[in-house]
């Protein structure tokens, strides 16, 4: 990526090299700079790291060798770019900014890569049914596995094409997209960008590649605040003009998914969903209700939020709380499509789903 | 198996009250939740409010439900039963509610408040497995009242005929007893308050905080917290306080206590311990092992582990696109 960074406080500290960044959604005490100085104060501490404002909404986490710079102009959607190595910028990410209840990766729905903008270069398919479904499947779920990188000529149509084949459409997800971005003024960039959120971006123009982040981020937000503003459950006392008497009004739907394809085996499913492992790191004492149904009152470990989720083969519905983060929504659907069947959708989707 | 036992199989084995399945059916049917048709919600009605304050010649009493729809205009007095019995005295009441009635607590909704003819009746809600008991009691009561029925495969309403607006249904589905949008009430037994007070627990765990407020707890998991009166609260505190002291003892035995308040204040959950200030590496087995815990104590066992395969992500792509 083309420019440097100046003498002073960073010198020796911005390597050269592609420009990883990550969408981060921040739940800070209190939202405002002082609240993101507070969070950031914390990982810093955490991660042995200095702190430093280097404007009113841009933040530098720096050691010695290393340069980390978050843009908290968004109090809740955060951007961290740093040049670090891959595996130091993945250790930090990992033990100091996701281990926090207050920070975690957004989870891109297939739909958002789809809209990033540019000339698509390549993309990139992963599925694994392992987790949720580890037995041998002897039902319509083929394959398992796969791992696909698609380069040349609008690679999207093959994914598309595969997606119409009843066989294999349940793995046919889209994890990463890379493109590329052309602006005659300032420059080109090539920006590649996963479903947890995460971006690599090359070329001759950081400003390029800063206003596609913007948008990606802009987008996110309005999903996320798209589920909760109708799925998070609220009661309300309804105060009457007539009486000093109050009644109770509701406000929120019950986000219900119909499965693409049967869950085979609906115990391990179940057993592998609240694990408390990630990606879903949800912790439950599930319960079958009747033969292959269950329910749970569970906790998102990564956010400690609570939500209810009711299940069974051909279905689920996730009661969420008033309070419970719609990222949590947008985790279990991202990493249903990724981890059951790439076509799992809400019933009826928010608009930016 | 026949309908009635798979039912009373469901209500026996729910992570809910079963008292309150006849409510969240009658939501469900209104808004179509969770994969439930919406019968209700097709033939125009709305809901209003829930535990509405009826005031009637003959005494006060809250309504579980008001639904309504215009053109023509109708509004239902739902009484939602669990079981199979019909309460006289209630059922009268709900027969006596005139429109000066609902217009004195304001259980009329806003736009039938100019309308000239408002129909009014009761509507008696049920679970589809009791519904024989419930017409016998309708019958011998002589109330001409439709009756709604609920249940994981079938939903039914009868003896609407002669209510302008309404229609009987009978209708087979698969969408499993209807979205626990309720799941306690400030009556629900302790061991239903347990199941949603240990998760606000964990939660408050996860979040690494070090205190809980006993009311926070009550608002969190009590629905109609809003809208009790003080008495009411002061009741469903105690109870929660209950639970709190009993999964102190076992399910989460070492992690947290309940702390008396002192002058006036409330009482408080302290979190002694969280699975989630473990070192990371350590940090998921905790939290399992916490789970087993629980699992043995609400459910007398814990889950067998079924062991997922590493996978191609687990090994390869859990950094996603900084290993590129």
């Amino acid at each position: 990526m083309q420019g440097r960074a100046g003498d002073g406080v960073l010198a020796g500290r911005v390597r050269e090299g592609q420009v990883k960044s990550r969408l981060i959604e921040a739940h800070p005490v209190e939202a405002s700079g002082d609240g993101a100085q507070a969070l950031l104060a914390s990982v810093a501490e955490t991660a042995d790291l200095d702190l430093a404002p280097m404007s009113d909404d841009l933040w530098l986490l720096s050691s010695s060798d290393e340069s980390f710079f978050v843009d908290t102009l968004n109090p809740r959607f955060w951007l961290l770019h740093t040049t670090a190595r891959a595996k130091t910028i993945r250790s930090l990410w990992r033990q100091h900014f996701v281990s926090s209840p207050r920070l975690d990766s957004a989870w891109l729905p297939a739909s958002q890569l789809r809209e990033l903008e540019g000339n698509r270069r390549w993309i990139k398919s992963s599925f694994s049914s392992d987790q949720l479904q580890p037995r041998a499947s002897t039902g319509e779920v083929v394959p398992r596995r796969w791992r696909v990188q698609v380069e040349g000529d609008t690679p999207d149509e093959l994914l598309e094409l595969v997606s119409r084949h009843a066989k294999y459409r349940a793995s046919a997800s889209l994890t990463a997209v890379a493109t590329i971005l052309r602006d005659e003024q300032l420059g080109n960039a090539e920006v590649a960008a996963d479903y947890q959120g995460g971006f690599v971006s090359s070329g001759s123009s950081f400003e390029v590649v800063v206003g596609l982040l913007w948008r990606s981020l802009d987008r996110y937000e309005s999903y996320v605040r798209d589920l909760e503003s109708r799925f998070q459950l609220r009661t309300q006392a309804a105060p009457t003009d007539a009486s000093d008497e109050v009644a109770l009004s509701f406000e929120g739907e019950v986000a219900h998914i119909e499965f693409p394809h049967e869950v085979e085996d609906i115990d391990a499913f179940v057993a592998n969903l609240f694990n408390c492992r990630e990606p879903f790191r949800l912790w439950a004492v599930p319960r079958e209700v009747g033969s292959g149904q269950w329910e749970a009152n569970a906790v998102d470990l990564h956010v400690g939020h609570t939500l209810r989720l009711e299940m069974a083969p051909r279905w689920m519905r996730i009661l969420l709380g008033e309070h419970t983060c719609g990222n949590t929504l947008a985790r279990l659907l991202a990493n249903l499509q990724h981890r059951f069947d790439a076509q799992t959708r809400l019933a009826s989707p928010v608009a930016a789903s | 198996m026949p309908l009635a036992g798979v039912c009373a199989e469901w209500c026996t084995r729910l992570v809910v009250d079963p008292r309150l399945v006849p409510i969240n059916g009658l939501i469900a049917l209104l808004r179509g939740d969770g994969g439930w048709p919406a019968l209700l919600g097709q033939q125009g009605f709305q809901r209003y409010s829930l535990e509405g304050h009826l005031i009637t010649e003959i005494s006060d009493t809250r309504v579980d439900a008001v639904i309504y729809r215009r053109d023509p205009d109708l509004v239902l007095l739902a009484e939602c039963k669990s079981g199979g019995n019909i309460d006289e005295t209630q059922a009268r009441k709900y027969e006596a509610a005139t429109l000066a009635n609902l217009r004195r607590t304001d259980l009329l909704p806003s736009s039938l408040r100019r309308a000239s003819a408002v129909a009014i009746a009761p509507l008696f809600v049920g679970i589809e497995q009791r519904r024989a008991d419930l017409e016998t009691g309708l019958r011998l009561l002589k109330l001409a009242a439709p009756l709604l029925t609920v249940g994981p495969n079938r939903v039914r309403l009868s003896d609407a005929s002669g209510i302008d607006g309404l229609d009987d249904f009978d209708h087979a589905h698969d969408a499993g007893l209807p979205p626990a949008r309720l799941r306690v009430d400030h009556q629900s037994a302790d061991v239903e308050v347990r199941e949603l007070v240990l998760p606000e627990i964990v939660a408050a765990q996860a979040r690494e905080e070090d205190i809980l407020g006993i009311e926070s707890v009550c608002q969190a998991i009590l629905p109609e917290w809003a809208i009790l009166a003080p008495g009411a609260r002061g009741d469903f505190i105690r109870k929660v306080e209950g639970v709190v002291r009993l999964l102190a003892a076992d399910e989460l035995r070492g992690s947290c206590r309940l702390e008396r308040g002192v002058s006036g204040q409330r009482s408080r959950i302290v979190i002694d311990s969280t699975p989630a200030s473990k070192r990371p590496q350590g940090r998921t087995q905790a939290w399992q092992a916490q789970q087993r815990r629980a699992a043995r104590g609400l459910r007398g066992r814990a889950r067998a582990e079924i062991e997922g395969q590493t996978s191609l992500d687990d090994l390869a792509a859990e950094g996603g696109l900084a290993d590129e």
